[in-house]
C-alpha cells in the first residue's frame, strides 16, 4: 500500500519535469495549428473581434473548384512529386557511389552535406540570382554554349515550382544521404561475398541485394519527403517577390499562399488548407505504416 | 581480371561523382564572385570573374544598413534558444525516461509523436496566440517559438540516448540516496554530453537560419534576425542589390563555414544522424 503511494508520488514528480516543456510546446507549437480546424467551417476576417459566419463546407468547395485556388493545389502536388522524383534517386546514386569508394568518400559527403548549414535565404536568393532572366548565370551559360532557344524567364513558367525543388534538393540532400548511409551499413557484407562467388556483377548486386534491403530506408525517406514537400514554404516564398506580400507568383505553393492569405479577407480558406493537409498526412502515414510492415515481412 | 574490373569501376565512380559535385559547387562560385563585383559589372558580366574587385561592397553592407544590429539579434536568439532549449529538453527527457513503461509515459510519448504530424500552417493563429502572451514583436517570442518547435525531435533524441545508459548505474545512484538533482548533475548530464553537443549544433543552425518564425513575429526592423534583414535590406522593390546581398551573405555565413570545416563530423551527425532515430 505504502509503496504504491510512493510510486504515485514519484509519477507526479516526474510529470513536473516534463510539464514546463510540454506546456510551452503545446501552447506555442501545437495549439495554433489545431485551433484552425474549427475555423475552416467559418467565414472570418481574422480579427479577434470579427464576426464568424458559419459556411459549412464552402471554404473547401471554393478551394478545390475555384480555378485561382485549385491552381495552388496543383502547384503543391507538382512540388511534392518533383521533390520525390529528383531527390530520392539522386541521393541514392550519390550515396552508393560514395559508399563503394575505398577512399575520398568523406570529402565528397562533406561537400554534399555542406549547403545544409546555410540559411534558406542565402541559398534561395543565390539561386534566384542564377535564374534571373537578365542577370542570371543560367541564361548566360546557355547563350555561351549556343542554346539560345532554351533561354527563358524560368520563374514565370507554369512548372516554376520544379525550380524551387531544385534549390530544395541542392540545399537539403545531406539529410536523405545520411539516412541512406545508415541503411547501407546494416547490410551484411556476407551477402555481397556470396554474390561474388556466384559471379554477379555490380549492377546485379545493386538491384538484387542493395536496393531490396534498403527498401525500409527508402520508404522512410519517402514519408519524410512528402511531409516536408507538402509544407514547403521557404524556397517558393523567397523565389517570389519578397519585398511585398501582395502578389501571387507562379512559384507559390499552398504554404506560401497561406502566409499571403491575409489579403484575402477570409481566414477560413487558409484554415481549410490546414485541415486538408492534416488529412493527407494522416493518410500518407497510414499507407507508410502498412507498406513498411509488408516489406519488412518480405525481407525477414 | 576482376582486379582490373573493380579498378575501372572505381574510376567510373570517381568520374560520375566529380560531375555531380561540379553541379553542386557551381552556386558557390557565384556567391563568392558576385560579392566582389560592382553593380554595372554584375549586369554586363554575369558569369566571369570581376573586372575590378570591389572590396567596398563589404563596407557598404554595414554602412547605412541595420545588418550589425541583426547580427547582434541573431546571436541573442541563438544563445537564448540553445540555453533554454538544453535545460528544458534535458529536464523533460529525464522525466520521460523515468516514466517509461508507465501508462502516463506511453501517453505522453504518443502525444509527441502525433504532434509531429500536425502540419504547421496556422500562421495567423500563431500571430494571435503569441500576441496574447506578449511574445509578438520581441526576440523572446522567437526564442520560445524555436525552443517549442524543436522539442519533439530533441526530446526523442535524448530519451533514445538515455535508454542506452545501463539501469544499474541509475539504480545504484538511487540506492546511495542521490536526489534527482544530484542524479541529473552527476550521472545523466555527463553521460548525455555527446547528444547535447549534437542538439546544440542542431539548435544553432536552426535558430541562426530560421525564416518563418521571425517573418511572422517580428515587425520592427531593429529586431530583425539575419535572414530577414538580408532579404529585406537588399531586395527592396524593383532594385535588388545582389552584389551587396552576396557580400552580406558571405560575411554572415563565414563563422559557420569555418566551424563546419573543423567540426564536419559533428555537424553531419548533429543535423543528419539524428534523423535516423
Amino acid at each position: 500500500m505504502s509503496t504504491r503511494a510512493v510510486h504515485k508520488y514519484s509519477l507526479l514528480k516526474y510529470l513536473l519535469y516534463i510539464l514546463p516543456a510540454f506546456a510551452l510546446w503545446f501552447v506555442l507549437a501545437i495549439y495554433p495549428h489545431i485551433a484552425i480546424y474549427p475555423i475552416s467551417f467559418y467565414k472570418w476576417n481574422g480579427l479577434p473581434w470579427g464576426k464568424m459566419t458559419w459556411v459549412g463546407l464552402n471554404n473547401f468547395r471554393n478551394f478545390f473548384f475555384n480555378p485561382s485556388y485549385s491552381r495552388l493545389v496543383w502547384k503543391s502536388i507538382l512540388y511534392v512529386v518533383s521533390l520525390v522524383v529528383i531527390q530520392t534517386p539522386l541521393a541514392l546514386l550519390v550515396t552508393t557511389l560514395i559508399h563503394s569508394m575505398r577512399k575520398g568518400g568523406g570529402l565528397f559527403s562533406g561537400i554534399f552535406f555542406f549547403p545544409v548549414i546555410l540559411s534558406t535565404v542565402v541559398v534561395s536568393l543565390t539561386w534566384k540570382y542564377m535564374y534571373d532572366p537578365n542577370l542570371g548565370s543560367i541564361n548566360a551559360v546557355l547563350s555561351i554554349v549556343g542554346l539560345n532557344a532554351l533561354k527563358t524567364n524560368w520563374l514565370e513558367l507554369d512548372m516554376a515550382p520544379v525550380f524551387a525543388v531544385v534549390i530544395h534538393v541542392w540545399h537539403k540532400i545531406g539529410y536523405p544521404m545520411t539516412i541512406i548511409f545508415a541503411g547501407l551499413t546494416t547490410i551484411p557484407d556476407s551477402l555481397y561475398d556470396a554474390a561474388n562467388v556466384d559471379g554477379a556483377n555490380g549492377i546485379q548486386k545493386y538491384f538484387r541485394i542493395t536496393l531490396p534491403l534498403l527498401m525500409p530506408t527508402i520508404l522512410r525517406i519517402l514519408l519524410l519527403t512528402i511531409i516536408t514537400g507538402g509544407l514547403a514554404f521557404d524556397y517558393s516564398y523567397l523565389l517570389g517577390p519578397v519585398s511585398t506580400n501582395m502578389f501571387v507568383s507562379k512559384v507559390d505553393t499552398l504554404a506560401v499562399w497561406v502566409y499571403k492569405s491575409g489579403n484575402e479577407g477570409n481566414m477560413g480558406w487558409p484554415a481549410a488548407v490546414g485541415v486538408v493537409l492534416s488529412i493527407v498526412f494522416v493518410l500518407v502515414y497510414i499507407i507508410y505504416h502498412f507498406v513498411s510492415k509488408r516489406t519488412e515481412g518480405k525481407i525477414s | 581480371m576482376t582486379n582490373m574490373r573493380t579498378k575501372l569501376s572505381q574510376y567510373a565512380n570517381w568520374a560520375i561523382l566529380i560531375l555531380i559535385t561540379l553541379f553542386f559547387i557551381f552556386p558557390f562560385y557565384f556567391i563568392i564572385v558576385t560579392a566582389f563585383k560592382s553593380g554595372p559589372d554584375l549586369t554586363l558580366n554575369p558569369i566571369g570573374l570581376p573586372t575590378q574587385y570591389q572590396f567596398g561592397n563589404f563596407v557598404e553592407v554595414f554602412a547605412g544598413t541595420k545588418i550589425f544590429q541583426s547580427i547582434v539579434n541573431s546571436i541573442l536568439v541563438s544563445t537564448g534558444t540553445i540555453v533554454i532549449g538544453l535545460i528544458i529538453y534535458v529536464a523533460s527527457s529525464y522525466g520521460l525516461y523515468r516514466l517509461k513503461g508507465t501508462i502516463l509515459g506511453t501517453v505522453l510519448f504518443s502525444i509527441i509523436v502525433f504532434g509531429m504530424m500536425i502540419p504547421a500552417v496556422g500562421y495567423w493563429q500563431m500571430i494571435l496566440t503569441y500576441r496574447k502572451y506578449h511574445l509578438y514583436n520581441n526576440l523572446t517570442g522567437v526564442i520560445l517559438g524555436l525552443v517549442a518547435s524543436s522539442l519533439p525531435f530533441s526530446t526523442l533524441l535524448i530519451v533514445g540516448h538515455l535508454k542506452t545508459i545501463p539501469n544499474d548505474l541509475i539504480d545504484s545512484a538511487g540506492m546511495d540516496g542521490a536526489s534527482d538533482m544530484q542524479l541529473l548533475r552527476h550521472v545523466i548530464v555527463p553521460l548525455a554530453q555527446p547528444i547535447m553537443l549534437t542538439i546544440t549544433i542542431f539548435l544553432l543552425v536552426e535558430s541562426w537560419n530560421n525564416l518563418i518564425l521571425p517573418l511572422l513575429l517580428l515587425r520592427d526592423e531593429s529586431l530583425y534576425t539575419l535572414p530577414i534583414q538580408l532579404k529585406s535590406t537588399f531586395f527592396r522593390q524593383y532594385a535588388p542589390r545582389y552584389e551587396l546581398f552576396f557580400a552580406g551573405a558571405l560575411i554572415t555565413s563565414m563563422p559557420f563555414i569555418i566551424t563546419y570545416i573543423f567540426f564536419q563530423k559533428h555537424f553531419v551527425y548533429g543535423l543528419g544522424g539524428a534523423l535516423k532515430e
